[in-house]
C-alpha cells in the first residue's frame, strides 16, 4: 500500500485532522526535536477521566399483597 | 447503539491501519533510523489517541444510561482496566523520551511502547465488543 493510499484511507476513515497528522509524519524525512516534542505532547495530552455519573436505577418496588 | 458500533468500527480500523503502517515501515530501508522511528511511533501515538477518545465517548455514553448496580460495577471494572493499561502506555512513553536522542545514532526503539500501545488498543476493542 502506498503512502498516498494510506493517507486517503485515513482521510476517509477518521477525517481531515488525522489524515493531516499522518501525512505530516510521512512527509517528514528530517525529524527535528520539535517534531518529537509534538509527538510526546500528543501522547501525554492531559487526559480527563471525568465521566458523567450514571443515574442509579431504583430497585423494583415491592408489591404488597393485602392479606385476605 | 449505532454510535457505539461506529466508534468500535473506527477503533478496529485504527488498529488495522496501525498494523498496515508498521508493515509499510519495513520498506523504508533507505530511511534513516530516526525517520523510521518517528514514523512508526507517530502512527502508534495517533492510533492510541484515537482509541482513547473513542473509549471516553463510549464510557460517557454508557454512563448516561440508567444502569443497574451490577452494570455500573462492570463498567467501573472496565474503566479501571483501561486506566491501568493507559498507565503502562504513559510509562512506555517516558522510557521512549529517554531513549529518543539515540535514535539518530541507530539505537533501537524500546519494545515497551509497542507492547503497551497494542495492549491498550486490544483492551479497548475487546471491552467495547464485550459490553
Amino acid at each position: 500500500m502506498s503512502t498516498a493510499a494510506i493517507i486517503i484511507q485515513a482521510l476517509l476513515t477518521y477525517g481531515p485532522d488525522v489524515a493531516k497528522a499522518i501525512q505530516a509524519i510521512f512527509a517528514n524525512n528530517n525529524p527535528t526535536q520539535a517534531d518529537w516534542d509534538n509527538l510526546f505532547n500528543l501522547a501525554e495530552k492531559p487526559h480527563q477521566w471525568t465521566f458523567v455519573t450514571a443515574p442509579v436505577v431504583p430497585p423494583p418496588a415491592q408489591v404488597v399483597v393485602p392479606l385476605p | 447503539m449505532n454510535r457505539t458500533r461506529k466508534e468500535l468500527s473506527r477503533d478496529l480500523s485504527a488498529a488495522l491501519l496501525c498494523v498496515v503502517l508498521l508493515a509499510t515501515m519495513g520498506n523504508a530501508c533507505s530511511s534513516s533510523p530516526n525517520v523510521v522511528a518517528v514514523k512508526t511511533i507517530g502512527t502508534l501515538v495517533n492510533a492510541v489517541d484515537l482509541a482513547r477518545s473513542s473509549w471516553d465517548l463510549y464510557v460517557n455514553t454508557e454512563m448516561a444510561k440508567p444502569l443497574t448496580p451490577a452494570q455500573t460495577a462492570t463498567l467501573n471494572a472496565s474503566i479501571a482496566k483501561v486506566q491501568a493499561a493507559y498507565q503502562d502506555y504513559v510509562a512506555a512513553i517516558e522510557v521512549l523520551k529517554k531513549a529518543q536522542p539515540g535514535f539518530s545514532n541507530g539505537d533501537p526503539v524500546p519494545a515497551q511502547l509497542g507492547t503497551a500501545a497494542s495492549a491498550l488498543l486490544d483492551l479497548i476493542t475487546t471491552l467495547k465488543v464485550v459490553n
